[in-house]
This record gives structure tokens, sequence and C-alpha cells, in this order.
């Protein structure tokens, strides 16, 4: 049917029941951490609290990870939308080589990033040894604020390249055609009709970026930046899990803070295209521009890949120390990282699919709520969830404890947005005509869903599912917390040659890690449903 | 909106159904009503198609024909009525059959073909609890009945527009549903592709035998394959009959101005005629006046075609203010003395300059339509 | 589209079987079960005691003296350790234990002490934990402090003297590290290394030539005594006074800061005694050697240790596990891997070092307040050394 007379899914008509309920459940079920949250953060006391909050050290980290938060952010949107839009708008040579390259940052865990560069850059750094000869005394401060910006920054603008990507790709360009014959220049034409229809991909990307800066514990350590995570790894040393809750109820608190930012920003206007007509052909000559172009791409992807990649090759080529016959490495490893990591994406996709439905197809302020509910999950740093779910494993679940049940639980937990929002954005690109063509046709509602639906979702499930694959591949904290014992993974593998000082055997582990998710980084570009594979 | 085609209907008079036979409607609408929030779409509206018929909604956009459409789908549900297919009823107070239980297929307005199936598995798509061998003959009985035998294999955004329609109403052909509904199952096509299109669907239609409830808001479209017209305004139907009837005896003014152009001339009623600035009328060509409109003011209706413009010198009836030329014909707009605007339809070789006097000869063949000069609409300027 | 849609679903079985597989509690099976990933190249065990290892003192082979497992209660059934010591260290004594006894089965969990300790506390009841095994003396008392810990029997806490151990008997040390003052032999004598720490910022001798890492962990333990027994004033004056001496701060760890010793690029610095030994092993001719302070914060000697928790199931097994860590082969093991200081006294430390009755550590400190680095972290960075 015409496709702007409402339908039967606008207008507050009842909500599908049994997919609203497993909505609710799964949004119930990632909540569950925040109760003991909350209920460790009461034991501070009230006053106490007041006074932690306010102090001027916990206001003034507040500060930093705002600002780091907002410099990340914003330099993703900088780096990653052009890049989209040379990638799919022009005629970049080698595009396809480009997307990969640029989105491949994402594969790398942003602590072996921090620790690389700080490695690199560091004073008594392979750079600085280098250049010690020549007389370089110093090289520029890679630690503090501009270093945590520029690693954080560097292994999270992924997210807004491919997110907008994905935008310029359904992108009709004959609206585009048609600001240009009114009068519109290139660029006026990009900011009044390309920006309004990419925003809402760009601000699912941004959220990503900017939750991650917020509860990254990793990079403020190692490059020695008071952000607000490492005031609450500071108290988690001393043993202040009380206090370390409370903090991390303050993030959840920012967190809804952004997470209502980006509502305002994105919108749930029906992607899909009318009719089978629209281009989205149109590519734009560079010119002269191509040079510029590519040396863009190459300094993006190539720091933010060389720069690891090649620390990682100098242990390597360092060797294994004669100690440790235990940190030998086995392809065990690798196969409890994939199993793992395939389990968490499967039932990632399972639970967020109802999620994704709603909220796409049944858009009220409930199924809203349900949506924004999986991505406070996703602000909390990995140990402090960690922490939640020992607490609920132990005192509720006794046998799941330190079982991979739980530990795919906290993943799933952790990463679910990234499946929902791949899923609500391919859910928004399916014509309502076609589901209700199915039902004409003698489908039940399940079944046109099965039919027609799902596999016109499919990218987004695949894209999804594999995004939620990379993530949870280089997971730490939480693992470390609940890993079964003895279960070892690349990931913990890593971190303990690392923590005893052994590089060296790090450095495997470390390359087929960005190996396999390098693979699944391919997966998530396949599924753009265009060029790339 | 152009008149040409009106009178174009060959086919033989048996072919087309009255409703004074025999025969209980396949599909009822009774006093069937539907609002969006505050907003009330479809009111009290009533109707039946009977078997066989082919039946369209026509109306601007926004009048609710959609909507009834997806109420006799079962995509929607009434807010009070009742919608009966055979006489059972599938849309009311006690009962809702769900779509997918109606035996009502529904051809849609971009087709919506599913992209990841082919042409065959597109057609196939409602035959899922057939048998193989079933499925695949009725799949092919119909790819040749829409002409498209070779195109089984090809995906829909391989397919050319008129292709893609094709599929889309075989593919609702194919369960062989009680009733075809078809949402402004043209709009999306080529002008040319679109009378082709017409005449090929109705044949099609007409040879499956099934009876078929489209929407429109091309005038053209739903005159040329009807078996009946049903004309919506707001949420209403204001008029149901064979196009012929409702094109030449509008029952309403909208329904009048709806259907072709349409001028009101303003004429007094008096013994055996009426007075209009064309000159006295006989009473007997308008139709159905009745005596108790004696000494009133009336409004006849005058189509383009009813009417001739012919230059004269010095004093006419009025002067040609507008020409609109169509093609094989060209539209004069004249403004008579007493202010009103009539048009009238010439050849496309006859050619009268803007500003001639002239004098305006009534032509028709047929009585002539008319209303109550009391239900002019207060802005009426037709 | 059409192509892939094959390969998607080829792509749908693979994944949703590794993760159906993984679902499936392919726990046991791939994860390798209890007991360290390492290799089981266990030692000779039973009779004499034997190496833990293969690997070999690189100062020449030695003598192991003190209580051989053999003489110590057998082991049996399942014990759950949580240890913030790496697993190249700790795997390979499991293995070894676990060779010795049969019956034996040990669930290890590795994580940062700090963390296990929160998550010890997190669990609560429900605490699968037996023994806390950790570098940090901070982290033993924190759990004594929450009462989770219980006393250990007197056989256990008798091996090692009194200063090793808690004075409730709720944890023991099992080996230790002192601080010490790794100095460039070709520069420097012992005697020029003054034994007060607050008279080395006056030593013109280590002017612009003497190194720390103060991000490093024990060094922050090390300030962090100063100020617990010299008070903040003073150890800020003391800081302050290294600074103007040209005190080199920028190492990242203390085993950069020893090599940079032998190197000869600096002429003392600030280390835990095993990285000295360290770049010896590396460089048998290395310039470089240990000097000590007495009885100041310079000379602290912290130690690693164990305690049985209150949730141990079998709290006998726990604590016996315990003793264990204190035979003869496991101190020899640690003296071994590590270069660290055994604690049982007959067992001597590897390498040129004064035993342990020979060092002057201050007295009346509490090891477990060393790990409360918040207040020294700030200190540091107010300076600007960090």
């Amino acid at each position: 049917m015409a496709t702007d007379t409402p339908t039967a899914d606008d207008a507050g008509d009842d909500l599908p029941l049994p997919t609203t309920v497993a909505s609710a459940a799964v949004a119930a079920a990632v909540l569950l951490p925040l109760v003991w949250l909350v209920r460790t953060a009461l034991d501070v006391g009230l006053a106490d609290a007041i006074d932690i909050s306010t102090r001027p050290s916990t206001v003034e980290v507040f500060i930093n990870s705002a600002a780091l938060v907002v410099v990340v952010t914003v330099a993703s949107v900088l780096i990653g939308v052009p890049l989209a839009f040379l990638t799919v708008r022009t005629d970049l040579p080698f595009r396809r080589w480009f997307t990969v390259a640029v989105s491949l940052p994402l594969v790398i865990p942003s602590y072996v990033g921090a620790f690389a560069f700080v490695s690199a850059f560091g004073p008594q750094g392979a750079f600085q040894r280098l250049l010690a000869p020549l007389g370089v005394e110093r090289l520029p401060e890679i630690y503090g604020f501009h270093g945590a910006a520029l690693v954080v920054t560097l292994y999270t603008y992924p997210y807004v390249f491919i997110t907008t990507r994905a935008a310029l790709k359904s992108l009709d360009t004959t609206l585009i055609d048609a600001a240009r014959t009114l009068d519109h220049s290139r660029w006026e034409a990009f900011r009044r009709v390309t920006v309004p229809q990419i925003k809402p991909a760009v601000g699912a990307g941004a959220l990503l970026v900017a939750l991650y800066a917020l509860s990254d514990f990793g990079t403020p350590a190692i490059m020695q930046f008071d952000a607000f995570t490492r005031v609450i790894f500071v108290e988690f040393t001393s043993f202040g899990r009380d206090v370390a809750a409370l903090l991390s109820l303050q993030l959840v608190a920012v967190t809804l803070l952004i997470l209502g930012l980006e509502s305002h920003v994105r919108g749930n206007e029906p992607l899909y295209a009318g009719r089978q007509g629209g281009r989205t052909g149109g590519t734009i000559r560079l010119g002269k521009w191509k040079y510029v172009a590519v040396a863009a791409c190459l300094t993006v992807s190539g720091v933010a890949l060389i720069v690891p990649l090649g620390i990682l090759l100098s242990w390597l080529s360092q060797g294994g120390a004669e100690v440790g016959r235990s940190l030998a490495f086995r392809p065990e490893y690798a196969i409890n990282s994939i199993g793992v990591s395939a389990g968490a994406a499967l039932v990632a996709v399972v639970a967020g699919l109802p999620v994704a439905y709603l909220a796409a197809k049944h858009p009220t302020r409930l199924t809203d709520a349900f949506e924004r509910a999986t991505y406070v999950g996703y602000a909390v740093p990995g140990v402090v969830l960690g922490l939640a779910l020992v607490y609920l494993g132990t005192s509720y679940a006794r046998p799941l404890y330190q079982t991979i049940y739980l530990l795919i639980a906290a993943y799933v937990v952790r990463f679910l947005p990234q499946a929902v929002g791949s899923m609500r954005a391919s859910f928004l690109r399916v014509n309502p005509a076609l589901p209700e063509a199915a039902r004409t046709l003698g489908r039940s509602s399940f079944g046109a869903f099965r039919a027609v639906t799902l596999p016109l979702i499919a990218p987004g499930l695949f894209g999804g599912a594999a995004l939620v694959f990379l993530t949870t591949m280089k997971e730490l904290p939480a693992t470390l917390l609940l890993r079964p014992s003895g279960f070892k993974t690349l990931v913990t593998h890593i971190w303990t040659a690392t923590e005893s000082g052994y590089y060296g055997h790090a450095a495997v582990p470390a390359l087929i890690l960005l190996g396999v998710s390098g693979l699944s980084m391919l997966v998530i570009l396949s599924q753009e449903g265009y060029d790339v594979k | 909106m152009s008149n040409s085609t009106i009178h174009a209907t060959d086919e033989p008079a048996t072919e087309r159904p009255t409703t004074d036979e025999a025969t209980a409607p396949v599909l009822e609408l009774d006093q069937v009503s539907k609002s969006y929030g505050p907003e009330r779409v479809i009111e009290g509206l009533s109707l039946s198609v009977t078997e066989g018929e082919i039946l369209t909604l026509l109306g601007p956009s926004g009048c609710g024909k959609t909507t009834t459409l997806r109420l006799i789908a079962g995509l929607e549900r009434p807010n009070a009525g009742e919608v009966s297919l055979n006489g059972t009823a599938v849309s009311g107070p006690d009962s809702f059959v769900e779509p997918e239980d109606r035996g009502v297929g529904v051809v849609f307005q971009e087709f919506a073909l599913f992209p990841h199936l082919t042409a065959t598995e597109n057609v196939g798509f409602g035959l899922e609890a057939w048998n193989d061998d079933a499925r695949e003959a009725r799949v092919e009985e119909l790819l040749d009945l829409v002409g498209l035998e070779a195109q089984g294999d090809s995906y829909p955004d391989e397919l050319s527009g008129g292709q893609q329609q094709r599929v889309a109403l075989a593919r609702s052909l194919a369960p062989e549903p009680d009733v075809l509904l078809l949402d402004e199952p043209f709009s999306n096509l080529d002008v040319d592709l679109r009378v082709k299109m017409r005449e090929e669907v109705r044949r099609i239609l007409k040879e499956a035998g099934v009876t078929a409830v489209s929407v429109t808001h091309d005038q053209e479209e739903a005159l040329s394959i009807s078996d009946r017209v049903a004309v919506m305004n707001d949420g209403r139907i204001e008029q149901v009959g064979e196009p012929e009837q409702v094109f030449q005896q509008p029952e309403s003014r909208f329904v009048a101005g709806f259907l072709g152009h349409a001028s009101f001339l303003p004429g007094y009623v008096h013994g055996g005629e009426v007075t209009t600035g064309l000159g006295p009328v006989p009473r007997d060509q308008i139709n159905g006046l009745a005596g108790t409109y004696d000494r009133t003011r009336i409004d006849v209706l005058v189509r383009p075609d009813d009417i001739r413009a012919v230059p004269v010198d010095g004093e006419g009836d009025g002067r040609v203010i507008s020409r609109r030329y169509l093609g094989p014909t060209v539209l004069y707009e004249v403004r008579l003395d007493d202010d009103t605007t009539v048009q009238c339809m010439h050849n496309h070789d006859e050619s009268i300059p803007l500003d001639t006097a002239v004098r305006i000869e009534l032509d028709a063949d047929h009585e002539l339509a008319w209303f109550p000069s009391d239900q002019r609409p207060a802005d009426a300027d037709e | 589209m059409r192509n892939t849609r094959s390969s998607r679903r080829r792509v749908l079985r693979l994944g949703g079987a590794a993760g159906l597989a993984s679902l499936a509690g392919c726990n046991g099976i791939l994860g390798g079960g209890g007991g360290g990933g390492g290799g089981s190249e266990g030692g000779d065990g039973g009779g004499a005691a034997g190496q833990i290892g293969s690997g070999r003192s690189p100062f020449g082979d030695r003598n192991i003296s003190g209580t051989p497992m053999a003489e110590m209660p057998d082991l049996s059934g399942e014990l759950t350790l949580y240890s913030g010591r790496g697993e190249p260290l700790v795997g390979q004594l499991i293995t070894f234990i676990e060779d010795l006894y049969p019956d034996l089965t040990i669930r290890p969990r590795y994580n940062s002490a700090a963390e296990l300790v929160n998550q010890i506390e997190t669990e609560g009841d429900g605490s699968p934990a037996d023994v806390f095994f950790s570098v940090n003396a901070g982290a033993l008392g924190a759990l004594k402090d929450r009462e989770r810990t219980v006393e250990l029997p007197t056989e256990a806490l008798d091996m090692v003297p009194d200063q090793f151990h808690d004075p409730d008997g709720m944890w023991i040390g099992t080996s230790g590290r002192a601080r010490t003052i790794p100095y460039n032999t070709n520069e420097l004598s012992e005697s020029d290394v003054p034994d007060d720490i607050f008279a080395f910022p006056e030593t013109e001798a280590f002017r612009d030539a003497i190194g720390c890492a103060p991000s490093y962990s024990s060094f922050q333990a090390f300030v962090t005594a100063m100020r617990a027994l010299n008070g903040e004033e003073e150890t800020r004056q003391w800081l302050d006074g290294m600074l103007e001496l040209g005190l080199q701060h920028d190492y990242a760890d203390e085993f950069l800061v020893s090599q940079a010793v032998a190197d000869g690029e600096l002429r003392a610095g600030f280390a835990n005694h095993y990285y000295i030994q360290r770049v010896l092993a590396g460089r048998p001719d290395a310039p470089i050697s240990t000097a000590f302070t007495a009885g100041d914060a310079g000379a602290i000697f912290n130690v690693a240790g164990a305690c049985v928790l209150d949730t141990a199931e079998d709290a006998d097994l726990a604590s016996t596990f315990v003793r264990h860590l204190l035979s003869a082969e496991a101190q020899d093991y640690f003296a071994r891997e590590t270069f660290e200081y055994p604690l049982v006294p007959g067992v001597d430390p590897i390498g040129d070092l004064p035993t342990i009755d020979e060092l002057n550590p201050p007295e009346d400190l509490d090891l477990t307040q060393l790990s409360d680095l918040e207040g020294t972290v700030d200190l540091l960075q107010d300076v600007g050394m960090l």
C-alpha cells in the first residue's frame, strides 16, 4: 500500500505481545547488573557519597573524561565521515582496499594500541632510541590527554566509518541531483540534503565511540591520563569496591545523558525506498584531490595499524625467553576465543532481534526504552560488569558461576547494542509492504517474518553478529573475572605474557587475534551488500 | 483530466454484470468507520461487490480509499461496522479474521515483490500448502497468463516496471483469491505503459473471473476498466454506479467535478424550459427535473463536449479567455456575460484565438444533470 | 546478493555451530581443565627434595635445603587457588605438586591481586576460593581486615621467622624482596653508597647519575614506607632533594634501571634486589653490584605470601598446601625462578647476596600498609616525578 498512509504499525496500535515480552525480558536481563551496582554503591552512605562525588579531584577527572569523550567523538566523526564519503561516493583508487584498511583498526584492542604507542613513542620507546643518535632529545609527550585522545580515536573511529558508509550507500542520489538543479553547490547539497539523511547513522556510530571513550579502562591507565575510569581503577586497587560502584553509577548517569543526546540526532524515519527507483550511483571525480585523499587514507590507517603491528613484530623477533613453557602458545586458545566469541555473537543476535524489531517497526516510548537499556551495559567498564556478574552468579546462579554460560552472558550484556543497532537499521530498510504482501498470500505474522523480513535483514544480522564477535574477541577484564578455571583464550594468554614481562610470547597470540578479528571485519564490510567481497 | 476515452468501451454489454442480477455479493462493507487517533478517515462506509465484478474506488488523495482497501484485506481493523466476505463477517464487532485467512489478494502500489526471490518464487509464494507439482503448474499457468513465461528466473530488480507489475498481479492471483484488491496499480508506470497495462489487467482479471476492487485517483483509469465506480470523498462514498451513469448523472457536485471537466451553467426554471446564459434549454433535456423546482434557480452541468464555441462578430455569449492544447483536442474556456466560465472542447484543427467573442451552442445528445443553486458551495467556481 | 546468500548460509552454519558448540559447554573439552597449562615437566619428585622446573641456576649448582615435600602430609582432593602471581611462575609449581599427589586437583585462577580480592569480596560466602596467593602483602592484609582469612596452623607459621607472617597468623610470607641500591662497580665502590637513605640527596657522586622508575609499584611501596616511617614532609623534602640532585625518573621499570646501571648510563639506582640478579644472569661480568641501606625505608623487605580463605571447603588441605609453598623445593624454586629471597631459614638466596638475617630492614613497619599507594601517587605527581 502507499507507504505514506498510516499503517497498523504506527499510531499506538497494540504491540505484538510475545515480541514485547521477549524484548522486556532482554532489557531486564541487561539491566540486572545495575542492581549490584546500586546495592554496592549504597554501602557508601549518603554523606560520604556526596563528599566523594563533589570532591575537587573527582570533579576534575570527570571533566577530564568529558573532554576526552567530546574530543574523541568529534575527531572520530571528522575522520570517519569524510573517509566514508571518499570510499562510497568518489572515484578514489583502490577503494576496496582502503575500505578494509580504514576499518581494520577496530580489530586492535585499545590497550594493545595504547601499549604499542607508548612502546613506540614513549620516552624510552623505540622511536626515541632510533632518533636519539640523530640528536632528537625528546619526542613530543605521548602520555597524557593528547596521547590518550589520539589512541582512543584511532581505534574507535571505524565505528563511525562503518555506519556512515551504510547510510551513504542507501542514499538516493536523485535527491542530491534535485538539490543541485535548485542552485545548490555541491557543498551546499551535501550540507542540506546528504547530511540530514546520514545524521542518524553518524549519530549511531558516534554513540558507540562516545560510550567506549567513557568506559575504557586500559588506555587512560597506560597513557597515564587521569580519566574517570582511572579513578575507578584506583579505588579497585585499594579494595574500595563500594566507592568504585558509586563512581560507576555516575558513569551510567553520563551514559543516559549521552543516549538522550543521540536520540535527538537520530530519527526513526524509515529508510526504505518506496519505489524500485532512486539511484545510488553518481560518483564524484576527485581529479587532483585524488592524491590528497589517498594520502589521508594511508596516513590514518597506516598510523593506526603499523604502530601496533610493528611493536608486535618486534616482540616476535625478540623470541620467547627460555622460561615459561607454560607460555607456549596452543591452538586451543584460539579455538576457545573463537568459540566463546561466536557463542556471544549468536546469543546477542537472538536476544537483540525482538528489541531491534520493536524499536524499528513499533517505535513507542516503551520500545525505545528497551533499546536504550541495552546501551547501559556497553558503557559500564568491563571490570565493573564482571564483578556485577560475579555477584549475581554466586548469589543466584551458583551452578552457572565460572562457567562459559555466565561468561557469554557477560559479553552479551556488554556488546548487545552493537547487534541491536545493526539489526534495527536493517529493519528500517525493509519496506513494510513486503511482510504485508506475505500475509495477504497466506502467511501468518510469524511466517511472514520468517520468509520475507528475516532474509531481508540478513545483512544487519550478520553485520551485527560479526561486530559482537570482534569486540568479544578482544575483551579482557570481564573474561579474567568470569572465565572457568583453566579456560584460556588468546586475550588471557596475551595478558599472562605481558604481565610477566615475556613480550615475545605475547606476539603470536596477538597476531592471531588480529588475524581472526580481521576476518570478521571482512564479514562486516561484506554485509553492506555491495562492493567489498 | 481528459474526456477522450470515456466512451471507448467496445466490449459487449454482456460482459458487464449489473447489480440487479440476483447474485449474492462476494464482498460487503456495512457502515464501516476507521479513525487514526482523532482523525476520522472513513465514516459510515457501505459497499457491496458482486462476483466477477471490477469495482473501482475513485477519489482524491486522502479520501480514505487506500484505508478502505486495507480494511478489506484485514491489514487494519475498523472502529465500527462490519466487513463480510461471502456472507461471513471477517471484520466486525465480534470477529476478526487475520489477513492470511481471508483469501483476499492484494496488488500493492509499489508492487512489493520480494527482492530475494525470483519471479517464479514470488508467484509461488502463496502456494506453500500446495504440493510441488500443482504449484509448479499453477505458477506456469499464471506466468503464461501475464505473458512472462520467459522471465521466471529473473529477480525483481532485473525486470521492468511493467513486468514487475505483472508478476505482482500473477502472484496475487495464484492462490485463487475470492477478492483481489489493487492499490493504485498503475501509478508507478509510465503514462503510455499505464494505458496499455490497464487494458491488459482488465483482460487478465476477466479471464480469471476474479472479483476485484481497485483504488485510484485517476478517473480515466477508473472509468475505463471498471464495471462500477464508487466515488469517494472525505471518507464517504458519494456515488456508486456504472461509469457512464456516474459520469453523466453525477449525484453531487463533487462527483460531477471530479470526473471530467465540469462547467455549471446557472439557469432559471419556468415552464417547459430553463433559461440560461446560453439561451433557453428545453426542460426535458434536463434529467429528472421535478415540478417542485419550478421557479427556482438551478445549475446545469455541461461537459466540454456538450457545448461548442462559435466565433461571432460583435456580441456573442462570451469571450474566449484561455485555450489549452491537448493534442487531438483543444479545451477552450469562455467567460460568459454573467461571469460564469464554461469549457468547450473542439478538435485540434479548429483554432479560435483568445479574446474572440463567441456564441455557445448546446450540442448534447443526452440528458443533462443539474443541481439546485442553493447547493452551491460558498466558494464555488467550476 | 544471490551468490552471497549461499555463502552467507554457510557462514551462518559455521558460526552457529561454533557458537552452539561453545554453548553446549565444551568447557571441559577445550578449556584444558585445571592445573597450569604448562608442560608437565615436573621435577623428579619423591624421596629427596627434587628440583621444580628445569631451569638451572645461572650462578652455579646448589644444594636444596629445608623441609622437603616428602616430609609433609599428602594432599588429596580439589583445591581452588586464586593467584595474583603470574601463571608462568605458579604454573610450574602447581604442576609439580599435582604430579606428586595423584589424587590432587588444583584449579588456579590468575588475575591481578586487587581484582582477586574484589572478586573474593563480591563472591562472599559463595566463593569457591580456598587459597589466595599474592606478591602484594597489602592484598593479604585486606583480606584479613575483611575477615575472610582463617588462622594458619602453627606447623606452618613456625616455618618462617615471626616478622614474615601476620602476627595473628592469618597469612604467611612465602618469599621476599629487598629494596636495594644497584651501583656500577666501575664508577663506585660499596662504601660510596651511604647506608642512610636520607644521606642520598647530598651524595655528590650520584649527581645526574642515579635513576628510578616512579611508576613501578615497588618503588611506590618504598616511598609509602618512607611516608609511614618518616612522615609526609620529610618524604617530600627527600624527593625534592633527589630531583635537585638530578634523579633520572623516566625509566618504565626497575629492570631497565638496573640495566642502565650495568651499562654505565647510571651510577646507581633504586631497584628490588632480584633485578640486579637478572641482569647478572644475562651478563655475568656486568659491572653491577648490590648495596643496601640499613634500618630505613630504603631497606624495606616486602614479602609475597598466601592465606587460607574462610570459604575453603577443606581448610586442612588448604593449609597443608600453603605449607608446601614453604617446602625446600618451593623455596628453592622461588629463588631460582625469580631470584627472590626464600623465607625459610637455611635456604639461601641465589647470587651474591647477604643472607636474610644479615639484612637490616626497618622495624615496626606493617607491610600490609605498603599497598596503599594513592597518597604516594599524589605526592609523586605533586613533586613532578609522575
